[in-house]
């Protein structure tokens, strides 16, 4: 029975965890393109850096950070935590989204 | 079997998978409008799909970025950036996807008509959100695939 209590707080964990993923890796994203002087890549024929896979272990990486906050907040007030997690899935949607497209 | 052939034929299911996924995404996004319809086994199977499709593609990244990015960036830039973005749309289509999928098979878990309501609603908005990415990702696929392959 208890077991089964914690079922949806892990779930609201869950989401809040996945959503901060592409969420870190736009914000990551976007500030190499606006703050940082990168090389054309025309220029650079190979490198061993894959920015796409290290952008994508930071936000792993910050998944694991925020996953005890959401927790504490799920225990807190699941419905709220939820109605959150809603807005959450637009505004990173659209964050993503406007990386992706305007800040490649 | 060549590295380049077999490069070129992962290349291709990778692509069609693609197309595939976008037309699996839409059946949730369209199905789950309704907060009370269930779909698991759908559900289930376009993000195994979805999943799938990116790890043919993360697998194959390295090679491209051996053999494709820096000639298709020195011919047409254009195409090159096309690809970036095809690259940060696909990681939010998978993450939408895999959010939608876990939302929508935990809703019998919670106890308020509410709370499942709410999490409903999560799963068809990242369901549509994933169908979006995932329908630019596959014509920015095809735009670059068209102009340059392994």
């Amino acid at each position: 029975m208890r077991k089964r209590s914690r079922l949806p707080l892990l779930v609201a964990t869950s989401i809040a965890a996945l959503l901060s993923i592409p969420a870190s890796y736009a914000a990551l994203r976007a500030y190499d393109v606006l703050f940082k002087n990168e090389p054309n890549p025309a220029t650079i024929a190979w490198s061993p850096h894959i920015a796409m896979f290290w952008r994508l272990a930071v936000g792993t990486y910050v998944a694991g950070m925020i996953a005890p906050l959401a927790w504490v907040a799920a225990r807190r007030d699941l419905a709220r935590t939820l109605k959150a997690l809603e807005i959450l899935v637009v505004v990173v949607a659209a964050w993503i989204g406007v990386q992706g497209l305007f800040l490649p | 079997m060549s590295l380049v052939l077999f490069l070129r034929v992962i290349e291709r299911i990778h692509g069609h998978l693609g197309w595939l996924s976008v037309a699996a995404l839409l059946h949730p996004a369209l199905l789950l409008r309704n907060p009370r319809r269930r779909a698991r086994l759908a559900v289930s199977l376009t993000t195994a799909f979805v999943v799938g499709t990116a790890f043919l593609g993360v697998s194959l990244y390295p090679e491209y970025r051996a053999r494709i990015k820096h000639p298709l960036f020195l011919e047409v830039p254009r195409l090159g950036w096309m690809f970036e973005r095809k690259e940060h749309l696909a990681v939010g289509a998978v993450a939408f996807a895999v959010v939608g999928c876990l939302a929508h098979l935990s809703v019998p878990i919670f106890a308020e008509n509410e709370t499942k309501h709410t999490v409903a609603r999560v799963a068809h908005r990242s369901f549509v959100a994933a169908f979006l990415f995932a329908a630019v990702v596959a014509i920015l696929g095809v735009a670059v695939a068209s102009y340059k392959s392994f």
